[in-house]
């Protein structure tokens, strides 16, 4: 009888066991590639939101003259603002719910398989029995969730890449053109402000020509730190539209190895390149 | 007229902005032979270059989010499906039953294949989740 009962627990523990490599693949790089992080969350919209903000910092520099002109203009660009900004939360909110469904910290079935001891007792299984069979349980249930997890991702990524690559792109042809060129703008304009004024009064003040000087590169770096933040903005774009791809290209037949090799250099471009806009849009 | 797409757009605004450019650094360059008037004008048409050049970045923007909508829509409702998708998985442990496990398990001891028990449990999920 004892030998009968160890045998049926071994072969419960061979099954719990054939069943986690059947049926489970673990998704955590689905989940590290679709997490944008809080940093990318705080930051991209402010990068957004600064197309608008170089043309306003454009009209500082502009002679006064022509500075409320370029100020009302600046105010027009609201809606197209506001509907780029709408057009980035839909990607965030579509990788920030990749990222969930791909993670295994949604599922909260504690209560019901923590009474599962209690009725199998009540069953008359003693307690090795009791053990395996729980552990078993909780297996069939885990495996049953990752591939149910696994089929809803894989849908949800064949039917969304068409989309997820065409948003990508516009997005980071918005951002590349357009603010770039905002902030081209914005280059030109600092330079004919300063440039102007030591041709008025270098020869007259050369002291304060120094400190025109310095103020002018100062905001020369600034400027530069939000192209270099524009660029790294389309490679965060390039690496989701290029990871996204890799998963619809593989989406009937993921497999962890092969999700960690293929996704792995996406996740640190994105990384990288979000530390980078993050430090400058906080 | 036909109506311009966002790439013209974004052509016209680096076209524009080029010749603001050529004018800015014209300006500068010929400092010394022109009169205050002849800058004051020139410096003008500058600006008048860059906004026009700002003008048509802001219609290639309006003319994409625009072209986006359908996309947009497309992707919302994803990110619905999967959030609905995880709100199935939260709910899962209250739907499947200590019953329901046993004869999962059940089924995996009788009929000793590990392939055929998980697609049962997954059935069940799907059933329960559906």
């Amino acid at each position: 009888m004892r030998d009968s009962s160890g045998l049926k627990i071994r072969f419960l523990m061979l099954l719990a066991f054939s069943l986690l490599l059947v049926g489970c693949v673990d998704l955590s790089e689905v989940g590290k590639f679709a997490a944008l992080s809080e940093a990318a969350n705080a930051s991209f919209p402010s990068l957004v939101a600064d197309i608008r903000d170089s043309c306003e910092r454009r009209s500082n520099y502009a002679p006064e003259d022509r500075r409320e002109e370029v100020l009302l203009r600046c105010n027009e660009r609201s809606t197209s603002n506001d509907g780029l900004l709408q057009a980035q939360q839909v990607l965030l909110n579509y990788m920030e719910a990749l990222k969930n469904l791909s993670s295994d910290k949604t599922v909260t079935y504690g209560e019901k398989l923590d009474a599962l001891p209690d009725t199998l007792s009540k069953a008359g299984l003693n307690d090795n029995q009791v053990k395996a069979t729980t552990g078993l349980a909780k297996v069939l249930v885990d495996a049953a969730i990752g591939g149910y997890r696994r089929r809803e991702l894989g849908k949800l990524v064949g039917e969304t890449n068409e989309e997820v690559q065409t948003l990508t792109k516009a997005l980071k042809k918005v951002v590349s053109d357009g603010y770039g060129t905002e902030l081209k703008l914005e280059r030109d304009a600092i330079k004919d402000f300063y440039e102007t004024g030591l041709k008025e009064h270098e020869k007259q003040e050369p002291l304060t020509a120094l400190l025109v000087k310095r103020r002018w590169t100062e905001d020369l770096e600034g400027l530069q730190k939000r192209q270099s933040a524009a660029l790294a903005y389309g490679r965060v774009m390039d690496s989701i539209a290029r990871g996204h791809q890799k998963l619809y290209e593989r989406r009937n037949r993921w497999s962890t190895e092969e999700l960690v090799k293929q996704l792995g250099p996406e996740i640190s471009d994105i990384y990288k390149s979000t530390q980078e806009i993050s430090k400058v849009f906080k | 007229m036909a109506k311009l797409s966002a790439d013209q757009a974004f052509e016209l605004a680096d076209k524009f902005h080029d010749i603001s450019v050529s004018v800015g650094n014209y300006r500068f360059d010929q400092w010394d032979n022109l009169t205050p008037s002849q800058r004051k004008r020139l410096e003008d048409l500058q600006w008048t270059l860059m906004n026009y050049s700002s003008d048509f970045v802001a219609q290639a923007i309006n003319l994409i989010v625009d072209d986006l909508q359908g996309t947009l829509k497309e992707i919302s409702g994803a990110a619905s499906k999967a959030n609905d998708a995880i709100a199935k998985i939260k709910t899962v442990s209250k739907v499947i039953g200590i019953g329901a496990a046993a004869t999962v398990l059940g089924a995996a001891i009788m009929s000793g294949n590990a392939g055929g028990a998980l697609t049962a449990a997954e059935d069940l999920v799907q059933a329960v989740t559906a």
